[in-house]
């Protein structure tokens, strides 16, 4: 059963590998989400291409090739779950491009997982936010002789800011719990930590329950700014 | 209707173009050899994706890299664990050390899950495994074995209470019997316990934490651990049930990919090397020594 003095120990005595998992953890998730900021702005632009009655055929045709790949893209990364892209990833592309070093090949390859993963969701939070400033912004402004793309950075896109920003807020916050999953292929984050500490002092519940307390002083903090900001923003469009 | 149309169109595209790249791939593989057929051209390269090459993990390679790769799961004292800070000690782990510092490279050992210790050593990403490997059949068709370093039987632990219900194939019929997923184990309670129900898990401390908690009735696992976890957690004790194990298959060995015989030779001279030292039996008494230092 659950004993606070037996976590107390394992605390002091394994304290700096729960620290130096964490700090492993917090970087995956950090380089995901920028890795998918990058990748999700290109795939929601490619998702949003829109083909104009004038344009060409062969302009029409590349539109459309493109929106169909990203949409089947983002398609295939939300409907799979982490778990079993890291190990297709890793597995199978970390395996043909290989890096020198074996740990760093490893790392790499999760790292990328996770981006990958993180740009499938995050073009969706970008295409959203976007989508969800009203038409009649842009067709005011287009009314205004302003171009599309004048129109875009300078009515729609900071419109669009609005909505994006708390959403990738927690993106981040879930891809830090998602990183677990890491642990599989032997990358070693915090959850990867907890099972080698279990398995040093054969116990398996408190080497557990520091990680949850671990995980949760992170990401408590960080929802709370996000909904702070997210206040903070709204401050100025209600009344 | 349109948009349907428009997603099996896209997925086609999608199909056709990973045809293309397939292609490709196949063209660079075959090289001037253009005219071989598409579907031998194409298994070829598949061969070479799946494992490594052997030239990369020749003796003259790995003292080119300067550094030793062994794959290994530290969750098997007194074989293999890690101390508090870390590092990964025990038997196997002063058998990598000592093999690094005679080819006079640096030491790289890496820990990671136990059923990937051996296709890291087939993919090529490491040079060799050092995880109280048995050499047994099943292995042997995916890597190269090196001669016994350690030998020691299997048997089953049981909770102390139960040392004398738990006697015998028959009495653990229709009983749950847990091990390690993808130990040699896992076979031997298929073949000599076919009427229990085999719990697999991703390593042997777990086996043990469900033995105390009650979710398995045993587990099979070598002697030499089963009297380690004895000294270390109270209320375990070896069952009379018998574990039986093939001829040759009883111990530990080295792994190293299929066909790197070079490799293979010198381990095996360095084994009986360091066996004739009685440096094994001295590193394994200091592993023992150790691993009872572990836990709470």
């Amino acid at each position: 059963m659950f004993s606070f003095e037996r976590m107390l120990k394992i605390w002091t005595k394994y304290g700096s590998m729960y620290w130096s998992g964490l700090g492993y953890t917090l970087l995956f998730a950090l380089f995901g989400v920028l890795m998918g900021l990058v990748l999700g702005l290109i795939l929601a632009s490619g998702r949003m291409l829109r083909t104009n009655p004038h344009d060409e055929v062969y302009v029409k045709g590349l539109k459309w090739i493109a929106r169909s790949i990203c949409s089947i893209y983002v398609e295939i990364f939300r409907a799979t779950p982490m778990i079993v892209q890291v190990f297709v990833i890793y597995y199978g592309v970390g395996n043909v491009l290989k890096l020198p070093d074996p740990a760093i090949n490893r790392m790499f390859w999760g790292m990328m997982a996770v981006g990958f993963n993180s740009a499938a969701y995050m073009s969706e939070v970008i295409r959203s936010g976007i989508g969800a400033v009203p038409a009649g912004q842009m067709e005011a402004a287009r009314c205004l002789g302003m171009s599309h793309w004048k129109a875009m950075s300078h009515v729609i896109l900071p419109q669009a800011i609005r909505n994006i920003l708390p959403a990738m807020c927690n993106e981040f916050v879930t891809i830090i719990k998602e990183t677990s999953v890491l642990g599989m292929v032997g990358i070693v984050e915090l959850m990867f930590r907890a099972q080698s500490i279990a398995k040093q002092t054969f116990i398996f519940l408190e080497p557990y329950v520091i990680v949850a307390i671990m995980y949760f002083i992170v990401v408590f903090p960080l929802s709370k700014i996000i909904a702070a900001v997210e206040r903070r923003m709204n401050k100025s469009v209600t009344r | 209707m349109k948009k349907i149309t428009a997603l099996i169109m896209s997925m086609l595209m999608a199909m056709s173009l990973a045809a293309c790249g397939g292609a490709a791939s196949e063209s660079t593989a075959s090289g001037e050899s253009s005219a071989a057929p598409e579907s031998s051209a194409a298994s070829g390269s598949e061969i070479k994706m799946e494992g490594g090459k052997v030239e990369e993990h020749s003796l003259e390679a790995i003292k080119q890299k300067g550094k030793l790769v062994v794959t290994t799961e530290a969750g098997y004292a007194p074989f293999e664990f890690l101390d508090e800070n870390d590092n990964i000690i025990g038997l196997d782990a002063e058998l990598a050390k000592k093999l690094a510092e005679d080819l006079g490279v640096e030491l790289d050992m890496q820990n990671i899950a136990f059923d990937s210790v051996v296709p890291e050593v087939q993919a090529g990403n490491a040079d060799m495994a050092i995880a109280g490997l048995t050499p047994d059949a099943e292995k042997k068709k995916s890597v190269d074995m090196s001669d016994i370093y350690y030998a020691g039987g299997h048997c089953m632990l049981v909770l102390e209470e139960n040392a004398d219900v738990y006697v015998d194939a028959q009495s653990l019929k229709g009983q749950v019997i847990a091990t390690q997923k993808a130990a040699v184990q896992e076979k031997m309670i298929a073949e000599q316990y076919p009427d229990s129900e085999a719990l697999l898990l991703p390593d042997f401390p777990q086996c043990v934490a469900n033995l105390k908690t009650g979710a398995c009735a045993a587990v099979m696992l070598d002697t030499t651990s089963a009297e380690q976890y004895m000294k270390n957690i109270e209320g375990l004790a070896i069952s009379k049930a018998p574990v039986a194990s093939d001829e040759g298959e009883e111990g530990n060995a080295v792994a190293v990919m299929k066909g790197n015989e070079e490799l293979l030779a010198w381990v095996n001279e360095k084994i009986s090397e360091y066996k004739e030292a009685g440096l094994i039996s001295e590193w394994f008494e200091q592993a023992k020594e150790q691993a009872g230092k572990m836990g709470i």
